[in-house]
């Protein structure tokens, strides 16, 4: 190809309307380049509402905690370590942070082929009516979801587990 | 009787983590949600105020936007002297012949942007009075000089006062640099019409026609009589209504608004509602007594009500304060953020929360504090003096 680039380019060299040839992927990445502020923009905002979930599984988490004080006491007193509680605790609140992350791309998938399906026949959209979720951002959410429940169940996890027996069968009783 | 503005100020900080977490939640939807507000009002306010409402802008008809229109040099003649056209001092037609053309720049962070290359006359500064030379001087004619928008010296390699510019056929010498108010004037730059209809090779020597009305003319009339002219196809418009065109791509930035507006206040309202159940549970054995006082169950519903009303807008307080810092910082890292319409232009945008951003952002913090602060402000205020005792 890029030897046809060369040749269009040079046929055209010093008339009135001299071309620039380049394929039509390095033309619609280039478009893209320029909306890099937009994206800058964009990522903050996940960033933003990334931490916003955090806290909010993390309130979530907590509450549940505190639901189960007394739960917990009862197994400390049985004599499982502060170790495995702290671990049951967190991987608990990743398996359901995973499940809601997974169940949130399977309706993102949903969505955008929506999209896609209604822009489908409108022409001249380019890349734009090419949304969808690939294997990689797939990947990297359910990650994020993962992460997010590991962080956020952690906190109330490791006070609830650390808290003395007496005092929490006390509190509870 | 109601309970005392202090006794919900007090309740709240009673439990500082289990409120400071809800506000933090609430500031984060607000930096989100006033960010991407400010991304399209900043933009909006670019392209409108780029409008003179005393200016028409003459296209051939079906354009809409000069870069696909094309004026040939008869016509310039046909509507020059026309009724209701404003004349400067000299005697001469307020009437600015513009081509423009969308080449290639590079942005100094790398990659091509295409950039609005307008050239004028000198009778241009006339009808677009917003734009003035900040810096430098206005270009000379036939001379290959060029002046930049404030917003394209910042943006772009080889675009300031003094290097040369690569563009077209030949290099342009920066001479000046214009400021237009934040308009989309500052990011264009604006060269010579002649020498750049030579320099594009273009058959048809101008995109539009800018021109200011005379004071008392009749606008409407002058634009009909632009328009209904047989001799050629042209159209006039509004300069407001033209920009305001323009600045409709900013929908499809207010649909991102609405869904993370709608999923991350929800998300919110959540957590506020979390927080407040817990207070309520918390307090059982008080609410039961301030029953037990005569204080009715309306004066419970309101307080914590207000209770969660204080969270929201603190965290609307801290939330806005952040996105204000924030949108500065990225504007002042970015050099601008570009935004290129469908016209192919780029336009460089200050980003700014505005105020409007703000009210929407408060209305939506208002929202999240009143939904989620109602069902449990409710079960509060059901709860049976009673039992509630009771159970303490």
């Amino acid at each position: 190809m890029t030897p046809l680039i060369a040749r269009i380019d040079e046929t055209f060299r010093n008339s009135e309307a001299e071309t620039a040839s380049e394929t039509e992927k390095a033309f619609f990445s280039n478009m893209m380049s320029s909306a890099q502020g937009y994206v800058t923009i964009l990522l903050i905002v996940a960033g933003v509402v990334t931490l916003c979930i955090v806290f909010i599984a993390a309130n979530t988490a907590s509450m549940s905690v505190r639901e189960r004080m007394g739960e917990l006491a009862i197994m400390k007193a049985l004599g499982f370590r502060w170790r495995t509680l702290f671990a049951t605790l967190v991987v608990e609140a990743a398996l359901l942070s995973t499940l809601a992350g997974a169940a949130g791309v399977l309706l993102s998938i949903g969505a955008t082929n929506a999209l896609r399906s209604i822009t489908a026949g409108a022409g001249g959209a380019g890349p734009m009516n090419a949304f969808f979720v690939s294997n990689a951002v797939l990947v990297q959410t359910l990650f994020i979801a993962f992460f997010i429940g590991i962080v956020s169940g952690a906190f109330p996890a490791f006070g609830a587990s650390r808290k003395p027996v007496a005092q929490t069968l006390r509190e509870v009783f | 009787m109601a309970l005392p503005l202090s006794y919900s100020l007090r309740s709240l900080f009673a439990r500082r983590l289990r409120t400071s977490l809800t506000v933090s939640v609430i500031a984060l939807v607000v930096i989100a949600v006033s960010l991407i507000l400010s991304l399209a009002s900043s933009l909006r306010r670019t392209l409108v105020s780029s409008g003179d409402p005393r200016n028409l802008i003459v296209m051939r008809k079906g354009s809409d936007n000069d870069g696909n229109s094309q004026l040939t040099l008869q016509s310039l003649q046909d509507i020059r002297f026309f009724d209701g056209i404003a004349r400067t001092p000299a005697g001469d037609p307020r009437l600015s012949p513009e081509l423009v053309i969308q080449p290639f720049f590079t942005p100094k962070s790398g990659g091509r942007e295409n950039v609005l290359v307008r050239g004028v006359e000198p009778v241009a500064l006339s009808v677009h009075d917003g734009v003035k030379i900040a810096e430098g001087r206005m270009f000379v004619p036939s001379s290959g000089e060029a002046v930049v928008g404030r917003g394209v010296a910042g943006r772009y390699v080889g675009a300031q006062l003094g290097d040369a510019l690569e563009f077209g056929r030949q290099r342009w010498k920066v001479v000046g640099i214009l400021e237009s108010g934040g308009s989309s004037f500052e990011s264009e730059v604006w060269v010579d019409a002649r020498e750049l209809a030579n320099d594009a090779k273009r058959v048809m020597p101008f995109s539009s026609f800018r021109l200011r009305v005379a004071d008392g003319a009749d606008m409407e009339a002058l634009a009909r009589r632009i328009g209904d002219d047989p001799r050629h196809a042209l159209e006039a418009k509004l300069e407001t209504d033209y920009y305001a065109e323009q600045a409709e791509a900013t929908t499809q930035i207010y649909v991102l608004v609405v869904f993370v507006a709608l999923f991350a206040g929800l998300g919110a309202m959540l957590g506020a509602t979390n927080t407040l159940y817990a207070a309520v549970q918390a307090r059982v054995s008080e609410i039961g007594t301030l029953r037990a006082l005569g204080f009715s169950r309306g004066a419970i519903l309101t307080s914590f009500l207000v209770e969660s009303l204080i969270t929201a807008a603190l965290g609307f307080a801290l939330g806005g304060a952040i996105a204000i810092a924030l949108a500065a910082a990225i504007s002042a890292a970015l050099g601008g953020i570009s935004w290129q319409a469908e016209t192919f232009s780029t336009n460089v945008i200050q980003l700014r929360v505005g105020p409007s951003d703000l009210v929407a952002a408060f209305a939506l913090s208002l929202a999240i504090g009143v939904l989620g602060g109602y069902f449990p402000a409710r079960r509060a205020a059901k709860l049976r003096p009673i039992e509630a005792l009771r159970k303490a």
